[in-house]
C-alpha cells in the first residue's frame, strides 16, 4: 500500500469512528468516484468502499450487534443511480425553512437601511442650512416684529442679501434662496407704511410739479 | 456505558446526500446493510426476501431523506422505515408478520442495546459468533499499544482525545494506532473468510 492509499484508508478508518474531518470526507468520496479506474488492478477486497464494509463489520461485531444477509451494496447503488438527485429539493427547504429568518432578518436590515438613509438625508448639511435659513429667516421676522427694530417713518434700511461660499462640498446654487420680507403684523406697523408711502407719493407729486415748472417756457 | 460515536459521520453523509452526493450514500448502504438485513430477518425467514425488503427500505429511505431533518438519529429512522417495510411486504403477501412482538421501539434497541443480543435468532447470531471469534482471537495477537487504542475506542466509545489523554500520546498516534489495529484485524477477518 502506498502512502496516499495508506493515508486514504486511515481516514476511512477515522470516518468510521466519527473522526474524520469534512475535507477527508471529500477525498474519500472523490476517490470512490473513480474507483473502478484506480481499482481495477487491484482485488475487490482492497478497494476503499470494500474497507469501509469491513471497518464497520468489525466493529459492530466488537459491539456483538446482530449482523446477517448478503452484499446487497451493488444493487441498491443500481437502483440509486436511477432515483434523481435531490439538490433541488434541499435548496427548496433550504428557503422554506432556513432563509424565512434570515429573510426577515434581511428585510428588517433593509428597512433600518432606509430609515436610516431618510435620517442622513433629513440631517444632511444641505438640509441643516436650510433649516437654519428658514430659522434665521423667521428670527429676521421675528426680531423685524419686536418694537426696538421697527423702523423710524421714511427710514428705509438697505438690505443687502449676499451667498458666501465657505468651500464646502455642497453647491451654492442649490442653497434655498434667503428671501427677507417685512410683514406688517399690527396697525401701527401697517399705519407706517401707509405714511411712509404716502410721502413718497407726495414727494414724487412735488419733484413733478417742480419739473413741470422748470421746464415750462417762462411767460 | 458505550457512546454511538459514529452518528457524527452519519450526519456528515446524510448532509451529503441530500446535496446530491449519491457515493454518500453507497457508504450508508455499506454501513448498515447487514444490520438492517438482520433486522428485516426477524420478520421475513427467506433469505431472497429479506435482501429485497432490506433494498426496498434503503430506497425509500433515499427518496424521504430531503425530508430527514435530523430530529432522530439516523440509523433510528432507517430502522423504522425497514420495519414499515417488512410489515408492508407481509400484509401485501397476506401473511401475519413472524414476529408480531417486535414493534419499532423494541426493534431500535435490539439494534441499539447489546442486552438484547440473545433475542438475535440462530442464523443471525452465527455471522456476528463467528466474527465475533476471529476478532476475539486476533485481538489477543495485537501489540499492546494497539490492542489498548482499538479495545478504547470500541468498547468504552471513547473518542480519540479522551484515548490520547488516557494512553499519554497525541491523537495522532491514538489515530494510527486504531488504523493499524483495524487493517491488522481486517486481515485476519478477510483470510478467515477466503479459507471458510
Amino acid at each position: 500500500m502506498n502512502e496516499s492509499k495508506q493515508r486514504l484508508t486511515e481516514s476511512v478508518s477515522a470516518l468510521v469512528d466519527g473522526e474524520a474531518s469534512e475535507l477527508e470526507l471529500h477525498r474519500i468520496l472523490k476517490e470512490l468516484e473513480r474507483k473502478e479506474a484506480l481499482d481495477s488492478s487491484q482485488s475487490n477486497d482492497q478497494t476503499l468502499s470494500q474497507k469501509w464494509s469491513r471497518y464497520n463489520l468489525i466493529s459492530q461485531a466488537m459491539a456483538s450487534t446482530p449482523l446477517d444477509g448478503k452484499d446487497i451494496s451493488q444493487s441498491v447503488s443500481k437502483a440509486v443511480a436511477r432515483e434523481s438527485t435531490h439538490k433541488a429539493s434541499v435548496l427548496k427547504g433550504i428557503f422554506q425553512a432556513k432563509s424565512l429568518g434570515q429573510f426577515a432578518i434581511a428585510a428588517s436590515v433593509a428597512t433600518m437601511a432606509i430609515v436610516g438613509v431618510q435620517q442622513l438625508n433629513n440631517n444632511s448639511p444641505l438640509q441643516d442650512q436650510g433649516f437654519q435659513a428658514a430659522d434665521s429667516n423667521r428670527e429676521a421676522s421675528e426680531q423685524l416684529q419686536r418694537p426696538a427694530n421697527q423702523f423710524p417713518s421714511g427710514f428705509q434700511p438697505m438690505i443687502e442679501a449676499r451667498t458666501v461660499n465657505a468651500g464646502g462640498s455642497y453647491k451654492t446654487s442649490q442653497q434655498p434662496p434667503l428671501i427677507k420680507l417685512f410683514i406688517p403684523s399690527n396697525d401701527s406697523q401697517k399705519s407706517q407704511l401707509d405714511l411712509k408711502a404716502k410721502d413718497l407719493v407726495d414727494k414724487d407729486s412735488v419733484e413733478n410739479e417742480l419739473k413741470v415748472k422748470k421746464d415750462a417756457p417762462a411767460k | 456505558m458505550k457512546e454511538n460515536n459514529s452518528e457524527p459521520t452519519d450526519h456528515q453523509l446524510v448532509l451529503r446526500v441530500q446535496k446530491g452526493d449519491k457515493r454518500a450514500f453507497d457508504l450508508l448502504v455499506l454501513k448498515y446493510q447487514y444490520k438492517l438485513q438482520a433486522i428485516v430477518g426477524r420478520f421475513i425467514r427467506d433469505t431472497d426476501e429479506v435482501a429485497d425488503v432490506t433494498q426496498e427500505a434503503f430506497i425509500k429511505a433515499y427518496k424521504a431523506l430531503p425530508k430527514f431533518r435530523g430530529d432522530s438519529q439516523f440509523y433510528t429512522w432507517l430502522y423504522r422505515i425497514a420495519i414499515n417495510t417488512a410489515k408492508n411486504h407481509l400484509v401485501s403477501r397476506s401473511r401475519r408478520p413472524a414476529n408480531t412482538d417486535i414493534d419499532v421501539e423494541d426493534a431500535e434497541q435490539f439494534a441499539n442495546n447489546d442486552k438484547l443480543i440473545d433475542q438475535a435468532s440462530p442464523e443471525n447470531s452465527m455471522m456476528t459468533d463467528e466474527l465475533a471469534a476471529i476478532i476475539k482471537h486476533s485481538l489477543n495477537a495485537l501489540p499492546e499499544d494497539l490492542r489498548t487504542a482499538l479495545t478504547l475506542r470500541e468498547f468504552e466509545g471513547m473518542s480519540y482525545e479522551d484515548i490520547s489523554a488516557v494512553m499519554g500520546c497525541p491523537v495522532g498516534t491514538v489515530r494510527s494506532r486504531i488504523f493499524r489495529a483495524r487493517e491488522f484485524l481486517d486481515e485476519r477477518v478477510l483470510s478467515a473468510t477466503n479459507k471458510s
